[in-house]
């Protein structure tokens, strides 16, 4: 079990590094980082002083070195735009960002008993219903149903504000972003939940546990989400991981000042620190939230052993 | 085999598989051998599946003939028509989905859509499916180092949050067609590897090609002729998902300006211009993303009536499992 962790730390470690190697292949060597900075039509001494300002004018081995160190202590430079670090930056809109994924979260769990409801009555028609609508759900652009709520609820009835931010405790602007964000995962768990269910209801100790007389209930809920709950966090915890994709442009859709929307700003801005150091923070993130999920698997599953 | 209707249409009503006999009958003259076999019989009787085929069937053709169905010329702007509701008609002609914030037919700019986005979901799926089986064929088959070397790629790129290094490397790259197509290539070829290995990896201890190697096949020539074709079956299931998950993130990526750049138009792109008039032209966000919605579901309900009878091991589950254990017993 120590052991297990100790090897899925040290791959999480790694995957870290190789994701370091991976942006700096990208902005270093697909593309140069001074045009990423400037416009295409920057005079030539701009563009050189800019090179020599930010140090790209050194050897690339020296600066594979530089951004590594830079990196892993969590200095990522000084935003171009907003002209202050990027750590601080980062921090803060991460905040925003977990605010707005956990409410996601919370309210993507619905797709289990949605599953649920769809197992206990395989090839009915709450079955089938479940079943399309879960599709639709994941078929859809999540921007378009953000754009969709905001048509509907915050300007045909006027319910709730279109988009915008004002501090982590005003809720009325967290409903609609964190609806849209869950839809796509509710399918995806709606989904996860029914195979794993109908899967366990075939098994034997189910048909031992009915000739014992035992209520459905009890079948259900003891014994059959029991097992199945295995295969739901290993499948819907990695799910989780997508959270990050959807928030990148649900934050767009409507002005989240989160980690997404410094992405797609930064991008737009020609800010390469701040690209460079959110989506590495981001990627952080979703490495850890893998990392829980297989700590939790091995915990739930004792026929799992991993030496 | 598949006699019967298969998973969640196994329950699909008498109606239904009266419809199926009598389709049997009619074209049964024509194309006996075909529409006896069980697999279109399941397919015929199975209404879900055959109207997204029948869906995809025509988006597909639309998009071929653009020219020849869309009503209007899809960059034709008709300033003084701007925001034309749908169902206008006008002496430019009907605009059956309405106009745009230029005045261009939002009903012909997705048809012409179509064009980029179903082409660029094919590509992107046929690269990455390209790169994936060429790997995982090579990583199952030689095993060993290339194996151990192949499959740490794999897991360092499933580590990875998708979409965020999609948005790196069009970042670095630039937006555009082509370098969406390598983009889509980077981001899903481990899908099929993953597969393909598998496949493979069972395949190569079989005695068929135990024998292929007697007889002095090479072992080009064993996995070529003798396991791809095993592969592709499975691949072809993902491939048809992996299309749908392909126009989604098309959209989302030229949504967020990273993806197809004006005057070429997209359903991504569409979505983005009309994003700015939403309250004053719903028609111009609204329709685009039902086309989305719609393609890339019936991409997904095909993939999943694909894997059902594709796989003996899952026709079993779907088939009998809830026809025995489940809808007999109380729960």
């Amino acid at each position: 079990m120590l052991q297990y962790l100790i090897r899925r730390g040290f791959q999480s470690v790694g995957i870290v590094l190789a994701l370091l190697a991976v942006i700096f292949f990208a902005i270093n060597v697909l593309g140069d980082p001074i045009s990423l900075m400037l416009p295409g039509d920057a005079p030539q001494e701009q563009v050189l002083a800019l090179r020599k300002a930010y140090g790209y004018d050194r050897p690339l081995y020296v600066r594979f070195v530089d951004f590594y160190s830079h990196f892993l202590r969590g200095d990522f430079g000084v935003s171009i735009r907003y002209q202050r670090p990027v750590e601080s930056l980062v921090l803060q809109r991460l905040g925003n960002t977990a605010i707005l994924a956990s409410a996601g979260i919370c309210l993507s769990l619905l797709g289990i008993p949605l599953g649920l409801l769809a197992a206990r009555r395989p090839g009915k028609a709450i079955d089938r219903i479940v079943t399309v609508a879960s599709f639709a759900s994941i078929s859809t652009p999540e921007f378009w149903i953000g754009l969709m709520l905001i048509l509907i609820v915050a300007v045909k009835w006027g319910w709730l504000p279109t988009s915008g931010f004002a501090g982590p405790t005003e809720l009325k602007y967290l409903i609609l972003p964190a609806i849209t964000l869950a839809l796509n995962p509710i399918g995806r768990y709606a989904q996860i939940t029914r195979a794993a269910v109908v899967e366990e209801i075939g098994r034997q100790y189910v048909t031992t546990a009915h000739s014992k007389g035992l209520s459905e209930r009890t079948i259900l809920w003891v014994h059959v989400m029991k097992n199945a709950a295995i295969t739901i966090v290993t499948l819907g915890g990695h799910q989780l991981a997508g959270l990050m994709n959807g928030s990148t442009v649900i934050e767009s859709v409507f002005g989240w000042p989160g980690l997404g929307l410094l992405i797609i700003q930064g991008i737009q801005a020609r800010d390469l620190p701040v690209v460079a150091a959110s989506i590495f923070v981001a990627a952080l993130f979703v490495i850890l939230i893998n990392f829980t999920v297989d700590f939790m698997y091995v915990r739930l599953d004792p026929r799992v052993k991993y030496a | 085999m598949a006699r019967h209707p298969v998973s969640w249409e196994s329950t699909s009503s008498k109606a239904m598989s009266d419809q199926a006999v009598k389709v049997t009958k009619r074209r049964g003259f024509m194309l006996p051998a075909l529409w006896r076999k069980p697999l279109v019989q399941a397919f015929l009787s199975d209404w879900i599946t055959l109207a997204s085929a029948l869906f995809l069937a025509i988006i597909i053709l639309a998009s071929v003939f653009a020219p020849g169905v869309a009503p209007h010329n899809p960059i034709k702007q008709h300033l003084d028509l701007r925001f034309s509701p749908p169902f206008t008609a006008t002496n430019a002609g009907y605009f059956v989905l309405g106009a745009d914030h230029l005045g261009r037919d939002v009903f012909s700019r997705i048809i012409y859509g179509s064009r980029i986005s179903l082409t660029l979901g094919f590509a992107g799926a046929l690269a990455s499916g390209v790169i994936g089986v060429f790997l995982g064929l090579v990583s199952g088959y030689f095993k060993g180092k290339v194996d151990d070397v192949i499959s740490r790629i794999v897991d360092l790129f499933m580590a990875f949050p998708a979409l965020l290094l999609l948005l790196m490397v069009l970042y670095v790259l630039g937006p555009g067609f082509r370098n969406m197509i390598i983009v889509f290539a980077i981001g899903g070829w481990t899908l099929y590897c993953r597969i393909s290995r598998g496949v493979t990896l069972s395949l190569r201890e079989q005695p068929f090609i135990d024998s292929a190697r007697v007889i002095g096949c090479t072992d080009g020539r064993i996995i070529v002729r003798h396991i791809l074709p095993n592969v592709l079956s499975p691949v072809l299931t993902i491939g048809a998902m992996h299309v749908a998950s392909v126009i989604l993130a098309e959209s989302t990526l030229s949504f967020l300006g990273m993806g197809i750049q004006p005057p070429e138009s997209s359903w991504g792109l569409m979505l983005a211009e009309g994003r700015d008039y939403i309250v004053l032209a719903w028609w111009t966000v609204t329709f685009p993303g039902l086309a989305i919605l719609f393609t890339a579901l019936t991409f997904n309900l095909v993939s999943v009536w694909l894997r059902a009878v594709s796989d003996p091991l899952q026709r079993w589950r779907y088939m009998k499992l809830p026809k025995k254990a489940l809808t007999r017993g109380s729960l």
